[in-house]
């Protein structure tokens, strides 16, 4: 196994990063709702009952919100919370954070058919349904930038 | 005068100095507030004339701003390094854990492509 390959991130991290994300996610919602509670009490405080979105808003927001999250944070530094704590980064074919083009549609990916993370455990590049689909992938990166391409580049010369 | 060491820069020995020496002058003129207090019934004091009054009344308000600024650095002095402390081992304990957490995931992903790669009968490269 190369270098390249060895520093590709596997099922294993990838997930609990997901979960670590999914986590984030259920707080940035739950701090909107509560936003939309104390605004609904501000303008109406005696008739206030607590709001009770209809599901397909709810999970049409919760989209949103996760995509939104996920392709800021490819953009700028090419890892999520999930990814910051379990030390991942996410990077396109020349090893640097993917585009916003491109980060929004594998965030978008990501976000509607989450079942293809699990194409990691069988792929032998270690890469999901999205990966593949948008020539990124993930690598282990604990502290210094991962930089596949330069690496192989230095040691060719 | 600020009461708190810059914020972020560890306090160092002149911040220990300085409060010690206020906290010395507080200390001492409790200490003679006490023995004025004592000397006082013994008619041995004449605080209650001029320029001794005057002194006196200008030695007891001193004598709360100092102690007064004096608690205030002490108490600023402890909270900071307190703070510090308590920041560092956080820190540290968190860096610990989330690297421990890190090397489990790495051995889980190896484990998991052993066992794909055996059951596809696939060559490790």
């Amino acid at each position: 196994m190369t270098t390249t390959e060895d520093s590709q991130a596997g099922v294993v991290s990838r997930t609990l990063a997901a979960l670590i994300d999914a986590g984030v996610l259920f707080v940035l919602l739950g701090a909107g709702y509560l936003g939309l509670v104390g605004v609904t009490f501000a303008a109406d405080p005696l008739g206030f009952r607590f709001p009770t979105p209809p599901r397909a808003v709810t999970g049409s927001v919760a989209v949103v919100v996760l995509v939104g999250y996920l392709a800021e944070s490819w953009t700028t530094s090419g890892r999520s919370y999930g990814a910051r704590v379990l030390g991942l980064r996410v990077v396109d074919r020349h090893g640097h954070p993917p585009r916003l083009g491109r980060a929004l549609a594998r965030a978008f990916l990501c976000a509607l058919f989450p079942v293809g993370l699990l194409w990691v455990a069988v792929s032998a590049r270690r890469r999901s349904v999205q990966d593949l689909l948008l020539g990124t992938s993930v690598v282990y990166d604990w502290g210094t930038p991962v930089r596949p391409r330069v690496d192989v580049v230095d040691q060719a010369t | 005068m600020s009461d708190r060491p810059a914020r972020g820069r560890r306090p160092n020995v002149t911040d220990a100095a300085i409060a010690l020496v206020v906290l010395g002058l507080g200390a001492g003129w409790r200490v003679g507030g006490a023995v004025a207090r004592a000397l006082r019934p013994a008619g041995m004091l004449c605080t209650d004339r001029w320029p001794c009054r005057w002194l006196a009344e200008t030695g007891a308000g001193y004598r709360r701003a100092v102690t007064a600024d004096a608690a205030r650095r002490y108490r600023a002095l402890v909270r900071a390094v307190a703070t510090d402390a308590a920041r560092e081992a956080t820190a540290s304990m968190l860096t610990e854990t989330q690297q421990g957490v890190r090397a489990q995931a790495v051995r889980a992903d190896r484990t998991v492509s052993h066992w794909v790669d055996t059951a596809l009968r696939r060559d490790d490269h």
